[in-house]
């Protein structure tokens, strides 16, 4: 296997995989198995242990939502079924890690490479449940953008240079939240969109004639476009161990839509994000 | 309906994923396929896209190049056009105005473009950083060049601004070292060189008595300047002097100073888009082994330019004249100052295209930013003091130089 190809995720273009040799129909395939997984896992994970063979999680999901009107005053439960039912708005905290590459083309420049770059996600969540499956979810996070470029030409005095970019984004999500499962595990697929706006990086660089890495700050270019947006979708689980608390877990893809650099009257030149962020969240129930 | 709508949802969502624009297909102007064309809007178009990506300068250059082109382009389709008509092909005053135009706002001046009329196969070389420097009001009606230079040093010695000195030559490339004895017994040691190439040079045997000459001139300039125990000063004459090998610099300055200068920075291009620069690199003026202080036994050393000292002859200058004992007399520089690699190709900067037709861009590879003054690639090295020869000739910035040096 092609070293570039070791470092570098599944899902990540131009590697060989049986489901699917792009990033659209991997990103279908894995939207199949999500919703699958959504509407069985939860309810599967919650039934007891005598009766977990034999029937299907859906079914079992079924018989234990018509069941709830006998456990409705317990404690456990009345903290839940608040947060079951339309009007409730949640606010939290989300964190993890984002893993970014770019969709560009290196031309004939066969000795030039690029690789994805992880990087940190953070930011605030809130989400307004508009009915009892369905929620609208909206984020303000710091998503790192990274990626490098590889050169290796074998006539270059010193072959091997590279540039990791650091890109620091500030992004707005807006996304449907699909909601499946039972009282305290849910599981959620999210589609929406989102617009962003690319603060600043750096770079770490090791260039030609050059020895050492060196790392400095970002220097935008007239031809940079700093605004940023594109679709958003991806899966997530979430628990209510208490009362007003929610922790969950979750994986969005970002697909950028805007080319990261101005449009060119004549040679347009595309430079397209794509964004996996995975992470944990915890939110309060109001 | 919930899994109904989301369905839906996600299939929105795969559909607008096909909506992202696709890039153009980059053209290699140096592939064989893309060097033999038959119509003149092809041969703009790969010129424009060589250009484009290899230009080192888009960042300090204000020219709007995606104006050129659709400006331009027609007007080379306009020459296909008349072609398919009659067979007519462009006279030479047309095609070269066309590709005048086209550049004549582009401020690297090294830049040369050679293009060949791709039926007539007739070859033309535009120069844009000429047709600049020929338009400065100082420049206009003057005369430059290696003949321009050897009668203005014969004057020197007929006059006795020089006392003696001798002309050697070697290939295209010619020098003059000479001395000059004060009343005061001190000397002077002058040296006007054609282009850069010493440190080669003085690895060279000579062939012929004016090779020898050549050879025997830069080692005796070096020899005196280093060594001369009643040296009044050093005159380098950098005017004419069309440039050369950068690492000469060891010799003109970095044998007169103890410890490195950082006189410039450097930066190049890694990728195919205008602004893919590398980080800016530091350049060094290195010691050379054997090194007199001239700051330490306080020696002036008097660089002459004019508008014809190009490239090397102007970095040497910007050195020598920030230099403490430094000084600069003469005009304004050519403004070339980028540096031509032989990695153009590979690192997305510099020199494309083919001597051999239909096309070669001659451009530099490197962006130079000098510590003191900036990036003034396409404006030039300003002299400390100004001396135009079209007010004082050849003679005036010689005797300008002669008598800084006697009452330093």
């Amino acid at each position: 296997m092609h070293e570039q190809f070791k470092k570098q995720p599944f899902f990540i273009m131009n590697r060989p995989s049986i489901i699917g040799q792009n990033n659209v129909s991997r990103f279908i395939v894995l939207c199949i198995v999500a919703l699958c997984l959504a509407d069985a896992l939860p309810a599967y994970c919650q039934q007891p242990n005598e009766i977990r063979s034999g029937r299907s999680g859906i079914t079992y999901a079924k018989e234990r939502r018509s069941r709830r009107g006998s456990e409705y005053k317990s404690h456990r439960y009345s903290a839940i079924d608040r947060s079951a039912h339309p009007g409730i708005w949640t606010l939290g905290a989300v964190v993890g890690a984002s893993y970014n590459w770019q969709t560009r083309d290196a031309g004939y420049a066969y000795d030039m490479t690029f690789n994805g770059g992880w990087g940190a996600n953070a930011g605030l969540t809130a989400t307004y449940k508009a009915l009892d499956w369905l929620s609208i979810r909206a984020d303000v996070v710091f998503t790192q953008k990274n990626y490098s470029m590889q050169r290796m030409h074998p006539e270059l005095i010193d072959s091997k240079i590279h540039s990791d970019y650091m890109c620091h984004y500030l992004q707005l999500p807006v996304m449907a939240d699909w909601t499946f499962g039972s009282e305290d595990v849910k599981s959620h697929i999210y589609t929406g969109a989102y617009a962003a706006a690319w603060m600043g990086g750096n770079v770490n660089r090791k260039t030609v004639f050059q020895n050492d890495e060196k790392r400095t700050r970002y220097t935008f270019t007239p031809e940079d476009n700093r605004i940023d947006g594109g679709l958003v979708g991806g899966v997530g689980v979430s628990w209510d161990p208490v009362p007003y608390l929610r922790i969950g877990a979750e994986a969005l893809f970002y697909y950028s839509m805007s080319n990261t650099v101005r449009k060119q009257a004549v040679m347009n030149d595309t430079r397209y994000n794509n964004t996996v962020v995975i992470g944990i969240s915890t939110k309060y129930i109001f | 309906m919930k899994k109904q709508l989301l369905y839906i949802a996600a299939c929105v969502l795969l559909v607008l994923t096909g909506c992202r624009q696709k890039g153009d297909i980059y053209v290699d102007p140096n592939d064989p396929m893309n060097l033999n064309y038959s119509t003149y809007a092809k041969q703009f178009d790969i010129i424009w896209r060589g250009m484009n990506m290899y230009y080192v300068f888009w960042s300090e250059d204000s020219t709007d190049w995606d104006a050129v082109y659709k400006t331009m382009k027609p007007k080379f389709e306009a020459l296909d056009n008349d072609y398919e008509v009659d067979g007519s092909t462009p006279d030479s005053l047309t095609f070269v105005k066309l590709y005048e135009d086209a550049a004549s706002t582009l401020i690297d001046h090294h830049l040369v473009l050679k293009v060949w009329d791709v039926h007539t196969k007739k070859q033309y070389v535009i120069r844009p950083g000429n047709m600049e420097v020929a338009s400065r009001e100082y420049v206009a009606g003057q005369k430059y060049g290696k003949d321009v230079m050897k009668e203005a040093i014969q004057d020197y010695l007929d006059r006795k601004l020089l006392d003696a000195g001798s002309w050697g030559e070697m290939g295209d490339n010619a020098n003059f070292f000479g001395i000059r004895t004060l009343d005061d017994g001190r000397k002077v040691a002058y040296l006007w060189q054609s282009s850069y190439n010493m440190t080669e040079t003085l690895k060279k045997e000579g062939s012929t008595p004016e090779e020898n000459v050549f050879i025997n001139n830069i080692e005796a300039w070096l020899d005196m300047c280093l060594t001369e125990t009643r040296l009044a000063g050093i005159i380098l004459d950098n005017r004419c002097n069309k440039g050369g090998m950068v690492k000469d610099l060891k010799l003109v300055v970095g044998s007169f100073i103890d410890e490195p200068i950082h006189y410039a920075d450097v930066r190049y291009k890694e990728g195919s888009g205008r602004y893919d620069y590398t980080d800016w690199i530091p350049s060094y003026v290195d010691t050379a082994e054997t090194r007199r202080n001239l700051e330490k036994e306080n020696i002036p050393y008097i660089v002459l330019t004019n508008a014809y000292s190009i490239s090397m002859a102007e970095a040497s200058s910007q050195v020598i004249k920030n230099l403490p004992t430094g000084r600069m007399i003469g005009e304004r520089t050519f403004g070339a100052h980028g540096q031509l690699l032989q990695y153009n190709t590979i690192l997305h900067d510099g020199t494309f295209g083919s001597q051999s037709g239909n096309h070669y861009v001659y451009t530099s590879s490197v962006q130079v930013r000098f510590t003191n003054d900036g990036i003034l690639e396409g404006k030039g090295i300003t002299p400390t003091k100004a001396i135009y020869q079209a007010e004082e000739g050849y003679l005036g910035a010689m005797n300008k130089a002669l008598d800084y040096i006697k009452a330093y």
